[in-house]
């Protein structure tokens, strides 16, 4: 926390999803140091203690994910944070928290890939993400901030969210959004209110024994649990779709991004109105999954087509595709590797595409 | 199914916006530079946002920020077109002086940068100070940076003095409270050294 002005303070997006977490009443943190959320980490090793919590710096990825395994089982509110190559190594954990349905915030703070790629800000773990990242049936919600402000926020409530479903949650952040510094509120982030978790392992004597496990041995039993994970999911994707929408009502083109290209999209949508000879509005996918499917497609219905910028290489454009069910044309900006899109290139790209009589440059 | 309302963080959207860029050399405190002056902003009501960049880069490496002040909604905080430099050594001068908006307005730390060999640009505005000497004869020669602040508070008027100096009494507070001293001495330096370049 640096300077106070009322009641919002400068911070970078690391610290502020670390003071949410705090609020929320995380009370355990295990994670592995990684550019470029090291901040967040740092100011959980700063603070956890202080607030009565326990911080690990684990030996490594795996152990810390595994340790959140034991810590939510115990009943605690735990996250743990790291960036893609860091997050590949959790998958099998995550995997395993949430076959045995164990509450549990992950933070991804994502830089270019594969490999150990880069440390620029990047969105290439949008499939990682979404469709579950590690092995088996299964999803984790995934939150998206577009601002340090948000980055709080949904960290916030992603402790919320894992409490009420008993499934890990995601926040999929990148190095901008976690490196970047913002005024930041946090007085609405009120005293945290986890639900009573009667199936954690507390060592009470006298109640049924309470088992915690992830291994189904016999089929029929994994079917069934397969069955009440179906429901689950199917309540989530009804109940927590989440998105924003900027720009004209009336647009004839839509974009579709989240995170920091999803700002520079603003940009193009609010402030370059009058550079097009058409109107641009900006859908923006709070939760990628669930995706907010039939919001888009029912957005998209009359538009003349819709641009999806993403710093990856044609990832959240399956969902969008997926969205429309080719109700209208979905073109892809891609900006993999660690390059942020510039709104003079969206903007390009989108006179290139959509504007009819002016098919001039190339994009 | 939950339609977010767009955040707006100011009423006044749209409204003027700045874009600066702070660059120099690792150790030098381009990034607290960066920070103060999103701070001093903030405290004028402004809305802020301040990216850094050190990527791989050690102490003697360079080290910049780009630091973007508006009355309304920032979309990105990249700043590809600046209206101001903060440039403390010669490498970041090279580097950063084809981003400069024409008109725009150069603060150069005369000290650490050639200025014989990296002419102004035909439009901008350049005040030059010698700010690593002069915060050397100020006991301190970490205070470049604050010095710096000064200057470009003085030839910007981005941010008024009054808040700057708050937000260096927040910034050497507590353990670093001796520091404060002289950080306000080197403000009041590099403003007055600007206003002295301006009436040249």
């Amino acid at each position: 926390m640096r300077a106070k002005q009322a009641e919002r303070v400068l911070v970078s997006g690391n610290e502020a999803a670390g003071e949410a977490a705090l609020r929320a009443g995380c009370t355990f943190y295990a994670g592995y140091p990684i550019t470029p959320q090291n901040r967040l980490t740092a100011y959980m090793a700063e603070h956890l203690p202080r607030r009565d919590g326990t911080f690990v710096q684990a030996e490594s990825e795996v152990a810390a994910i595994n340790m959140l395994y034991g810590a939510s089982a115990g009943g605690a509110r735990c996250m743990t944070s790291s960036s893609s190559p860091g997050i590949s190594l959790k998958q099998e954990g995550i995997s395993y928290l949430a076959g045995s349905e164990l509450p549990a915030v992950i933070i991804n703070v994502q830089r270019g890939g594969p490999g150990l790629g880069n440390i620029a800000p990047a969105q290439s773990d949008y499939f990682q993400a979404t469709r579950g990242g590690g092995h088996g049936d299964y999803r984790t919600p995934v939150l998206a901030p577009a601002t340090v402000q948000e980055f709080a926020d949904l960290t916030y409530l992603a402790f919320d969210l894992a409490d009420r479903y008993r499934n890990p949650v995601m926040v999929l952040s990148d190095g901008m959004i976690g490196q970047m510094m913002e005024a930041v509120a946090f007085d609405h982030l009120g005293p945290p209110a986890p639900p009573p978790k009667p199936w954690a392992l507390t060592g009470e004597p006298g109640r049924k024994r309470n088992v915690i496990k992830s291994f189904q041995p016999v089929v029929e039993d994994m079917v069934e649990f397969h069955k009440r994970f179906l429901e689950k999911y199917a309540r989530i994707e009804r109940e927590e779709v989440r998105f924003e929408l900027t720009g004209p009502q009336e647009a004839e083109v839509l974009l579709v991004a989240y995170g920091t290209s999803a700002r520079v999209c603003r940009q193009v949508a609010e402030r370059m109105a009058g550079d097009l000879p058409f109107g641009v509005a900006l859908f923006r996918p709070i939760t990628l999954w669930p995706f907010p499917a039939a919001a888009l497609a029912h957005v998209a219905q009359g538009t003349r087509g819709i641009l999806v910028v993403e710093m990856s290489a044609g990832q959240l454009v399956e969902d969008v595709r997926l969205a429309v069910e080719g109700a209208c044309r979905v073109e892809l900006l891609p900006s993999p590797g660690g390059a942020v899109p510039q709104a003079a290139e969206v903007a390009a790209k989108l006179r290139y595409l959509f504007g009819s009589q002016e098919r001039k440059g190339t994009p | 199914m939950q339609q977010i309302e767009p955040s707006e963080l100011s009423p006044a959207a749209g409204g003027g916006e700045y874009r600066a860029i702070v660059a120099g050399f690792g150790g030098q405190g381009i990034l607290t530079l960066g920070r103060l002056l999103c701070t001093a902003a903030m405290a004028d009501g402004r809305q802020v946002t301040y990216l850094p960049s050190y990527g791989t880069e050690v102490r003697g490496g360079t080290a910049n920020c780009q630091v973007v002040v508006s009355d309304g909604t920032i979309y990105s905080p990249l700043v590809e077109e600046a209206d101001a430099l903060i440039i403390l050594n010669q490498l970041s001068y090279e580097r950063f002086l084809p981003r400069l908006n024409s008109g725009g307005l150069l603060v150069v730390n005369s000290s650490g940068v050639d200025l014989e060999q990296v002419p102004c640009p035909p439009g901008a505005r350049r005040v030059c100070v010698p700010a690593a000497e002069r915060a050397a004869e100020l006991g301190d020669v970490r205070v470049g940076n604050v010095l710096m602040l000064g200057a470009f508070t003085q030839a910007s008027s981005l941010v008024s003095r009054q808040s700057c100096e708050a937000a260096l009494e927040t910034a050497f507070s507590d353990r670093k409270a001796d520091l404060l001293d002289v950080n306000k001495r080197a403000l009041a330096e590099g403003v007055h050294l600007a206003a002295e370049a301006q009436h040249a």
